[in-house]
């Protein structure tokens, strides 16, 4: 199997998505859409653009809802993605993300699931990751080269909010990885520690992702950091702990939205400087991509960390 | 158990041999032991017929074969031991299908896959029902169907286009065999006039 294509489809399959959450409500941002219909998955494209285009609610730029509308007891095909950890599901008309389940029968943010009967009667449980809900999500479907996320990583995850992603990650590393989910929201921190009562290898940090000093005591050493803060000063942020904890040769992956950085720059000029703050900081960028489709004013940079050689 | 026997048929020696009939010995292993314990020996009723004994180990070379056929059976710990597909006739079907679908909707863009062969790894699920569903999100039971080729065949927008799709190249071909024959028509009249 040569590389998955996913993306054409994919787009395909997810298109309408956001219409279809924010009208019903998803937990943040309420009925932000103005795009009318349930927009179930035989939207065409242009409404699905347009339903993009529509105001949104809630803070975070309207992350809202958008449950796929796949029917129930649809028959799907689920086959291995080009990332370690990470599955698609095919159906006649469209594609979806999957994960394992590490909790069968548990769901986070009313995720559809899919099941498969495995060998000797044993039931594997999958769950849709949707890409308008996940920064990490819509990087895959928009083809980055690079997750560093996989079986039995180590992830320090900054800005983990309700645990949405962070469930997806837990999934990907699976028992013997581990997630410290780091969260200056109380409010939000509460729905992180419902997540990780019931997955064991997420450690939720309720703490300022500023002062990485007051839960080093328990933070390892980690392979991979991922950031989604959305503060001015991310990449400070993200240069703290990854001193902190990232081992070296260790790798990131940072979200980074141009307009909490820079309202009035172009996104592009902010992508460039956010970038060269990171440099400076023996965080070596490999890769940069736009989150078009799912997100806007949206790009993930993926990188290596190599610290400051120390002086003989 | 023991029991008198005769060392010869015709032969009487004038003395007889108390022996323990080993082969069919009952010892306190139960049958089913014995059948255990032998599943495993190399001394079989076939080992005679073989011209050199077996090897108790496997060569070097062997053991690699297996361990990659091994991991042949599976993508890897990286996939959480994902096994090999059963490639079975409605499971080619729906994979044949996933691939072509591309020519089934017209609302719909797939981006061209870059492997020509079915996919190796692949599991059949199904989309779980949820309570909270709103009601045109679930499928009743009795309209639940087994394959996705059986999904396709009763989705009435794919059949509405297909027809379509099927219809209109049907007009185009009877219209082009139409200027076709007219061609060849013309053509004949033509040659016949200059032989004339």
């Amino acid at each position: 199997m040569g590389r998955p294509d996913f993306r054409g489809g994919s787009r395909g399959g997810f298109r309408g998505g956001r219409g279809g959450g924010g009208d019903r409500g998803g937990f943040r941002g309420g009925r932000g859409g103005g795009g009318g219909d349930r927009g179930g998955f035989n939207r065409t494209r242009g409404g699905g653009v347009g339903g993009r285009g529509a105001p949104r609610g809630g803070a975070r730029g309207g992350r809202g809802g958008a449950r796929g509308g796949m029917g129930a007891a649809k028959k799907v095909v689920v086959e291995p993605h080009r990332h370690a950890g990470v599955f698609v599901a095919r159906s006649k008309n469209d594609d979806l993300l999957l994960t394992r389940n590490l909790v069968p029968g548990d769901t986070v943010y009313n995720e559809k699931k899919i099941q498969v009967d495995g060998e000797n009667g044993e039931k594997i449980e999958y769950r849709v990751w949707n890409p308008f809900r996940s920064k990490l999500g819509a990087a895959i479907l928009g083809g980055v080269d690079q997750i560093h996320i996989k079986p039995g990583a180590k992830v320090l995850y900054l800005g983990a909010a309700s645990g949405t992603t962070v469930s997806h990650v837990s999934d990907i590393v699976g028992p013997e990885g581990l997630v410290y989910a780091v969260e200056f929201s109380h409010r939000s921190g509460r729905d992180l520690i419902n997540v990780a009562k019931k997955r064991t290898n997420i450690i939720p940090i309720i703490e300022d992702a500023r002062h990485p000093h007051k839960y080093r005591m328990l933070v390892g050493m980690v392979d991979v950091v991922f950031a989604d803060v959305a503060q001015p000063d991310q990449a400070r942020i993200v240069a703290l702990n990854s001193h902190n904890f990232l081992k070296n040769g260790g790798h990131f992956v940072i979200s980074i939205k141009a307009s909490c950085i820079d309202s009035t720059a172009t996104p592009e000029a902010v992508f460039a400087s956010e970038v060269k703050k990171l440099q400076s900081e023996k965080l070596k960028p490999k890769e940069q991509l736009t989150l078009e489709p799912y997100e806007r004013d949206h790009a993930v940079v993926v990188g290596v960390y190599r610290p400051i050689k120390q002086a003989a | 158990m023991s029991r008198k026997i005769q060392l010869s048929a015709e032969l009487d020696t004038g003395c007889s041999i108390e022996t323990y009939d080993v082969l069919s010995s009952k010892v306190d292993l139960g049958k089913n032991a014995t059948d255990k314990l032998m599943s495993k020996s190399v001394l079989n009723s076939n080992f005679i017929n073989k011209s050199e004994v077996p090897a108790y180990e496997l060569s070097k070379r062997q053991e690699k074969l297996h361990r990659r056929e091994e991991r042949g059976k599976t993508k890897g710990k990286e996939w959480f031991n994902m096994n090999l597909g059963e490639m079975t006739e409605e499971a080619k079907n729906d994979l044949l299908l996933i691939k072509m679908r591309g020519g089934l909707h017209k609302d719909r863009f797939y981006k061209h896959n870059d492997s020509d062969e079915l996919p190796k790894f692949f599991q059949m699920g199904k989309v779980i029902d949820d309570p909270v569903d709103f009601y045109s999100d679930r499928v009743p039971k009795k309209q639940q169907k087994r394959t996705i080729l059986e999904e396709l065949i009763e989705d009435a927008k794919v059949k509405k286009f297909a027809k379509k799709h099927y219809s209109a190249i049907q007009t185009r071909e009877e219209h082009r065999r139409k200027k076709l024959s007219q061609i060849f028509k013309n053509k004949k009249q033509s040659k016949n006039k200059i032989k004339k």
